[in-house]
């Protein structure tokens, strides 16, 4: 009788864990490090400390967003890899970490930065389209990347912990 | 399904805790503690918080949405195979 696996929990699980990790790099390297933008800086520009500490707020509210989805893509991995008809392939994982990060950066970067304009990503640039532009198409080719890779890990069968077995 | 559940429904109970936590050290600053409250909430709170978490809600949907996929699909052709053997019976 033929097994019918199921990639759907994998998959799940590696684009929340994408997009929480891909979070956490906008987070971190566009707001602390760098400092191009927060989550408000179009509508509360920091330019007084005042300000800027409302933005530090936010951005707070933000972090802990992308924290839960971490924490939920963690939680959604386990429960996979407790399933024997879910293959535990490399490839869709990764492909599905990329996914998730590429959908965070494309879905984010729509909504907060073309639709609603909240902030940008180089909110202190004269000319601010480039770089949300580039921030779009970075997000899409991780996605296209991210599909690649699970594409290829469609025919990765072996559940979690073959060939790993104890002697 | 029920543990998962129950680990989100902490997860988030945890992360609330978080949140009301990370409110107070908005008042780090004492000369321009209540200043930086007025900000934060300001009539524009819910609008604020509603267009932050956005994104966030829309991709936990689709995740949820692909790694529940298999598991609505068998649900869905046991409910209509459910549906032909009640006809065929009758």
């Amino acid at each position: 009788m033929a097994h019918k696996f199921r990639r759907g929990p994998l998959i799940g699980a590696g684009i929340l864990l994408g997009a929480g990790l891909g979070g956490f790099v906008d987070g971190i390297v566009l707001h602390q490090m760098l400092q191009w933008h927060n989550m408000l800086s179009a509508r509360i520009p920091p330019n007084t400390l005042i300000d800027a500490k409302i933005n530090m707020f936010w951005d707070g509210l933000f972090h802990a967003g992308v924290w839960i989805m971490t924490a939920m893509g963690l939680a959604m991995l386990w429960r996979a890899g407790q399933q024997r008809d879910v293959p535990w392939s490399g490839k869709t994982f990764l492909g599905s970490l990329l996914l998730g990060w590429g959908l965070f950066n494309v879905i984010e970067g729509i909504i907060d930065h073309q639709i609603l304009g909240i902030h940008h990503v180089h909110e202190y640039s004269p000319n601010k389209l480039p770089w949300d532009m580039g921030f779009l198409v970075f997000g899409a080719a991780l996605i296209l990347s991210g599909r690649m890779l699970i594409r290829a890990g469609r025919n990765d069968t072996a559940p979690r912990g073959e060939g790993t077995q104890p002697k | 399904m029920c543990r998962l559940r129950n680990l989100c429904r902490s997860i988030a109970a945890f992360a609330l805790v978080l949140l009301c936590l990370g409110s107070t050290t908005a008042s780090a600053c004492r000369q321009c503690r209540p200043l930086v409250q007025a900000g934060i909430y300001s009539h524009d709170f819910s609008s604020n918080v509603f267009v932050i978490i956005l994104p966030i809600v829309i991709l936990v949907g689709i995740a949820l949405a692909i790694y529940f996929a298999d598991t609505l699909q068998e649900l869905r052709t046991g409910a209509r195979a459910w549906h032909i053997n009640f006809d065929e019976a009758r």
